[in-house]
């Protein structure tokens, strides 16, 4: 296991007027080499979640484990975590201090005191991981950028650091259709191609359930429901509940189910929905082939 | 009734040459009353229509006339225009401007110079609206990003516009709270008449409208109800945008040999209702 | 170091319906500028022991929890206690008479330097305390509406009081924003080797140079969002001839003008107890 979450408490904002328990006993693992899913309404707990496994927060109760070890006991060096584990933030203009694209990718290994070479090296490497070609993008301004570029310039510069692991707190918020599916193909390919844990939270399963090995919800500080993302999409009417937005496959079995109660709603493609309604459909009246619209 | 002429629009700074203008020759109209979804990818141009409608932006060929004034006219006519039209931004945050709910939706009237007693009226009005009763003492800075989105909706109400603009207010709030804010603007648009147009980049968010226009680099690509425009998927796909899942599947089961199930499905309603009559 | 919000209880209001949240802000206003005005007067223990009084009777009266107003100090009194070090050591008695209790080149420390720096000391540490419990125990929003009423008299002499005061509020909606952006600039230094609070001061500044050059960056943009969002919802502010109207009425009470003369009584208290005083 790369992380282990035993039992963890934390209160926002102790000792002023405005103290909220953000996590309340929340318990969880997320092995080494695959995708997690962290699953919640806002105000769920996720981001405190995210910033208690790099150890910027600690837990007011519980104990958080890396690779078997308490993060808060010596000798562990907390500091040390920080650069083997990386986070990518929801807006990146938040992440991204530097001038230019160069500049601010190299910032981790500058920081690290890293020989020149290798240096460029790794900013090279890191900058075409996630598709922006070095040599056009070393010397661009971050204000000329994108807000797609800018989110990659941030997880650049997370890889520059040569992370076990990435945290991605909400990386699709506020993506149009076509940025979402391109920042969730990179990061699907960062966990193949370089073995890297990926956690990512989200509000929604739509974006995740086709991605993650393992999802985990979350809802008021603790964990509801994890396992694989059909067993947890299983649980669609409770996940509703809870107000996480279901994938649009799984809200059309939900709202089929008046039709057909045992219809399954664990299907992930629209190919699988197709499959199961068939099992419930009368067999095709007509033959004709069918005549494309235009 | 808003009247788009031939808009052309470039931001400055863009190289006459270099970049294609962020409007190019765009003519519409929008009657009083209507519901209309305006969908595109980023930087179709979406936004900038949105901005010229509301006259924060002045085009710089042809015109914008919102009820017979044009936007270009200057003087008076800018802030009435200002008052008629209602934009809602995509981010909350870049919106609000006071500190507690009930000063936030004051703002728009105390602009207008309005007597007490008819600001009053304004703010208990769209207090109830939209559900924000429970909230109208609270700092703005407490709220959770859909109330702070139905509270941007609800001060550029108490300016009581005729036209009600909201660009991609769904981007930056969970799914089933940003089905509530479309549920509550429709109705505004049913009860009072008030035109809406939502601009989206969901298109599984465009069915409930009387209208979709579509719009790719610039240009109003489709314009129609959303069963006609949902007709031309080819060029749907050219401008990046794919059809609804639901759409989808129905043509995959024609495909299946259900020849009779309608060739565009738009809601779970209507698919329910096609599987129905197979049964 | 990352919740940097639950160390700043400057600037935040807390609504607990306390008697002094209760006033009129223009009367907490006026006291507050009577008693400041003492207090920055005043030299003598005696009268520095009778603010102390005053102080705990309003600590009594906001019904504030002790330790939360305490721990906002912190900072300031550790910055203070390094600038009482300064000026004991620099303390150059106006009488040739000063007792000398140690003496190295020009630092020298004398009773009276220890005398009279605790004395300014303590009055600084009261005008915090009354700053930040007048913050405490009024919301922003009264605040900016109390100063803009005691100051209108002023826009007789062409002061544009509406547009300061509006200045004020825009800046402290800010302030929350702010925070939490420096929050999320600190973790994603943090994240990526940058250590807070260690090193030389030089590389101290530059760790901290690295947060303020972005969220000055995002804020000028913010606040061009803002302004435009401002005027899409007709706010015309520089425009002739433009009147605004407010939601807000400001009500008197007899606990106001109580307040009001308590502080006045207060104040003469003071002095006379400070003229009296032989320490």
């Amino acid at each position: 296991m790369l992380f282990e979450v035993k039992d963890v408490y934390y209160t926002r904002m102790r000792g002023t007027p405005f103290a909220v328990e953000a996590l309340k006993g929340c318990s969880l693992a997320i092995p080494e080499g695959e995708i997690t899913a962290i699953v919640g309404p806002t105000q769920a707990g996720k981001s405190t979640l995210l910033l208690t496994l790099l150890g910027l927060l600690r837990p007011t109760r519980g104990s958080v484990l890396f690779h078997g070890q308490d993060i808060h006991q010596a000798p562990f060096n907390v500091e040390d975590l920080r650069l083997r584990v990386g986070i990518v933030f929801q807006s990146p203009e938040a992440q991204l201090f530097e001038e230019t694209v160069g500049k601010d990718v190299s910032f981790g290994p500058r920081r690290k005191r890293l020989p020149p070479a290798q240096s460029r090296r790794l900013v090279q490497e890191s900058l075409e991981a996630v598709g922006l070609p070095y040599e056009e993008f070393r010397t661009r301004y971050i204000s000329s950028l994108s807000g797609g570029q800018k989110r990659r310039v941030a997880i650049a510069g997370v890889l520059a650091l040569e992370p076990e692991a990435i945290l991605f707190d909400e990386p699709t918020a506020g993506l149009d259709p076509q940025g979402r599916q391109e920042l969730l193909a990179l990061i699907q390919r960062l966990k193949m191609e370089r073995r890297l844990t990926i956690v990512l939270t989200s509000s929604s399963l739509a974006d995740v359930a086709a991605l993650a090995d393992q999802v985990i919800v979350l809802h008021e500080g603790r964990v509801v429901l994890s396992g694989s993302p059909r067993s947890v999409l299983a649980h669609a009417k409770e996940l509703l509940a809870l107000d996480i937005t279901l994938p649009e496959i799984t809200q059309i079995a939900l709202g089929l189910r008046s039709l057909w109660p045992s219809l399954r709603c664990d299907m992930l493609t629209l190919a699988e929905l197709e499959e199961e309604l068939l099992r419930f459909l009368p067999h095709a009246t007509s033959q004709e082939p069918q005549l494309s619209s235009s | 009734m808003i009247e788009v002429n031939n808009v052309t629009f470039r931001y400055s700074g863009e190289a006459e040459e270099d970049i294609a203008p962020a409007l190019a020759g765009v003519t519409l109209r929008i009657d009083e009353g209507e519901t209309i979804a305006l969908i595109g990818h980023n930087g179709s141009g979406k936004s900038t229509l949105a901005r010229l409608l509301a006259a924060i932006l002045l085009p710089q060929q042809g015109s914008v006339i919102v009820d017979g004034l044009r936007t270009d006219a200057g003087g008076e006519s800018l802030w009435q225009i200002r008052q008629t039209v209602g934009l809602v931004f995509q981010n909350p945050d870049d919106q609000l401007v006071a500190n507690t709910v009930i000063d936030e939706i004051a703002f728009g009237p105390e602009n207008l110079g309005l007597p007490r007693f008819e600001i009053e009226e304004r703010v208990e009005e769209v207090l109830d609206l939209l559900d924000l009763r429970p909230h109208a003492h609270r700092a703005v800075s407490d709220l959770s990003q859909g109330q702070k989105q139905r509270l941007a909706v609800a001060g550029v109400l108490a300016m009581r516009p005729r036209y009600l603009i909201l660009d991609e207010p769904t981007t930056m709030i969970p799914g089933r709270t940003a089905e509530q804010l479309l549920e509550t603007v429709r109705r505004l648009a049913r009860e009072r008449g008030i035109s809406v147009l939502h601009i989206t980049h969901h298109m599984h968010e465009l069915v409930d409208f009387d209208r979709v226009i579509v719009m790719d680099r610039g240009r109003v690509l489709l314009d129609g109800t959303p069963a006609n425009v949902l007709r031309h998927r080819e060029e749907l796909e050219r401008a990046g945008l794919g059809l609804p899942l639901i759409t989808q599947l129905g043509q995959r089961l024609r495909a299946r040999g259900w020849s009779q199930l309608p060739e565009v499905l738009l809601t779970l309603d209507d698919l329910k209702a096609a599987l129905c009559s197979l049964k | 170091m990352i919740e940097i919000s639950r160390h700043i209880s400057f600037g935040q209001y807390v609504d607990n319906g306390s008697r002094l949240t209760r006033l009129d802000p223009r009367a907490k206003i006026l006291c507050f500028v009577i008693v400041v005005a003492a207090v920055t007067y005043i030299s003598h223990f005696a009268s520095l022991a009778l603010c102390l009084l005053f102080c705990l009777f309003l600590q009594w009266l906001s019904r504030l929890p002790l330790r939360y107003v305490l721990q906002g100090m912190r900072m300031f009194i550790s910055f203070l206690l390094i600038l009482f070090a300064f000026q004991v050591l620099f303390y150059t008695s106006s009488t040739q008479a000063a007792s000398t209790i140690w003496h190295w080149g020009v630092l020298t420390v004398s009773w009276e330097g220890i005398i009279h720096s605790t004395q300014v000391d303590l009055r600084v540490i009261f005008l915090y305390y009354l700053t930040s419990l007048l913050m405490l125990t009024t919301s922003l929003v009264d605040l900016a509406d109390g100063a803009e009423a005691l100051l209108r008299p002023l826009r007789r002499l062409g002061l544009p009081v509406h547009e300061l005061v509006m200045v004020f509020v825009v800046a402290l909606k800010f302030v929350p924003l702010l925070i939490t952006e420096v929050e999320r600039l600190s973790i994603a230094q943090a994240t990526r080797g940058v250590r807070f609070g260690r090193g030389n001061p030089l590389q101290r500044i530059r760790a901290l140079s690295g947060i303020i050059v972005p969220l000055f960056m995002s804020g000028l943009q913010r606040v061009e969002m803002l302004s435009t969002a401002m005027e899409a919802r007709c706010y015309r502010a520089g425009y002739r001839g433009w009147r605004r109207s407010k939601l807000r009425a400001l009500h008197w009470n007899r606990s106001d003008s109580l307040a009001l003369v308590c502080s006045a009584l207060l104040c003469a208290l003071l002095i006379a107890l400070n003229l009296v005083s032989p320490f």
